[in-house]
């Protein structure tokens, strides 16, 4: 049994055309219609409100010109989420310096006897900081992999059609992901 | 029972897209670059109908007045083989582009990747604020007189540049400059020399596409270097979101509030 491939809603084809020509317009109605998700992947897979932003920047500048591929086999915002996923390859070095050089910072403060919060957030914080500095020392396609299937919960099928990739392909780099961060995190610990 | 890893992933799921404020700033950045792109694109498509459009026009032309078949005959009266002359010559067929059709789609091959930036890559990096302390260098005067430039305040402490450099600078050179202040700036250890460099590369290009870029880095600069004052007067406009739809307008500004603190103590 064969599932049928989701279609793009017709709404898009127009917009997809427009986008074809270059139109600006089309661009920002794009924009408008998906910057939040785009940004929010984006600062999930870098951990950087900086980079994240030139990675929508210029996942959105690109469209214009990604979109000739656009085949329409998953809808517009996944297809963005992928130009997102090629832009950010740039991106991500810097990224992680930002990052390291916000956690000296922190650090100093703390130091100087400014009081650190223990809230929930700052856990939160400090476990996703953890995360990104592991996700540092994965391939951009693993690392894209996992965060769009784990952290975000989109099927096998769905990252498949983002990144361009087998269904299969996918679930390897998931594991294989999946393993070094395991690896990287430490042991498990029982809560 | 659960582990770091998921632990960590749950963190990460909580982390949002909403910002109205990054998301206005984005947009704005993303209308200025949309504007300073030529559509390429549709302007290749327009060149090749227009070209298709003339071609088809003149050759249309051409048969209509009897044009096509004298070049026809001067054509095949020249010498050739007997064969090919004995065979009676076929009326001309009106050449594919004869038709005035809109022009075909340019042949432009599809890129897997797609390229937004030229080869150099505009990276910055807010450098962490450095320990206080080292005592200010003396700093050149900033001169006195600002110059109104509307959109792109100047930074004061730039030295002054002479003014027929930019007219004189190539592309070439001018991406040379500016190789040569991200080398500096992001591996070389001499902040001086990359402050030197960035202020090259401004005289040469001062409103030029990494000209934000290099003005931001010569502020990180400046707070490297200890001269907190031309750092300040640098970093505030960018803190103000005056340059390029608020660039690094949050760092700029959280850059400020450290150097103000350092004053304090």
């Amino acid at each position: 049994m064969t599932f049928p491939v989701p279609a793009v809603p017709s709404g898009e084809d127009a917009l997809v055309a427009r986008l074809r020509e270059g139109e600006r317009a089309a661009v920002e109605e794009t924009y408008l219609a998906h910057h939040v998700a785009v940004r929010a992947f984006a600062r999930r897979l870098v951990g950087d409100e900086s980079a994240a932003e030139d990675i929508v920047h210029d996942a959105f500048l690109a469209l214009p010109r990604a979109v000739r591929r656009f085949r329409g086999e998953a809808s517009l915002r996944s297809f963005v989420i992928g130009v997102a996923i090629n832009v950010s390859r740039r991106h991500i070095r810097s990224a992680k310096r930002r990052r390291a050089a916000t956690e000296r910072m922190a650090a100093r403060e703390d130091h100087n006897g400014h009081a650190a919060d223990a809230s929930e957030q700052l856990r939160n914080k400090q476990l996703a900081s953890k995360l990104w500095a592991a996700l540092d020392e994965l391939p951009i396609e693993q690392r894209a992999v996992f965060v769009l299937c784990e952290a975000e919960q989109r099927t096998s099928v769905e990252v498949a059609q983002i990144i361009g990739i087998p269904e299969g392909t996918v679930r390897t780099r998931l594991f294989h992901a999946k393993r070094k961060l395991r690896e990287k995190l430490g042991p498990k610990e029982d809560l | 029972m659960t582990d770091e890893l998921t632990r960590a992933t749950e963190a990460l799921r909580e982390i949002s897209g909403e910002d109205a404020e990054r998301a206005a700033a984005t947009r704005r950045r993303l209308q200025q670059s949309l504007e300073r792109r030529p559509p390429g694109h549709r302007r290749l498509s327009s060149i090749l109908a227009a070209l298709g459009i003339g071609l088809g026009a003149t050759t249309a032309f051409a048969f209509a007045t009897g044009q096509a078949q004298r070049v026809w005959s001067a054509f095949v009266d020249d010498p050739a083989p007997a064969a090919a002359r004995d065979d009676a010559p076929s009326p001309p067929t009106p050449p594919r582009v004869a038709k005035a059709e809109p022009a075909p789609e340019p042949v432009i091959e599809p890129v897997i990747e797609p390229v937004i930036e030229p080869v150099i890559e505009p990276v910055i990096e807010p450098e962490p604020v450095p320990e206080p302390a080292p005592p200010a260098r003396p700093a050149p005067t900033p001169p006195t007189t600002r110059r109104s430039t509307g959109v792109r305040p100047r930074i004061t402490s730039r030295p002054p540049a002479p003014e027929t450099e930019s007219a004189a600078a190539t592309p070439a050179e001018i991406e040379a400059l500016y190789r040569r202040a991200h080398e500096l700036h992001f591996r070389g250890g001499d902040p001086a020399a990359a402050l030197r460099a960035w202020d090259d590369y401004l005289a040469a290009e001062p409103s030029g596409r990494f000209a934000v870029d290099a003005r931001y880095n010569r502020a990180l600069l400046l707070v490297r270097l200890g001269r907190y004052r031309e750092a300040r007067e640098a970093l505030a406009p960018f803190a103000r979101g005056e340059i390029a739809g608020a660039y690094r307008r949050e760092e700029a500004q959280r850059l400020l509030d450290r150097l103000s603190r350092l004053n304090e103590r």
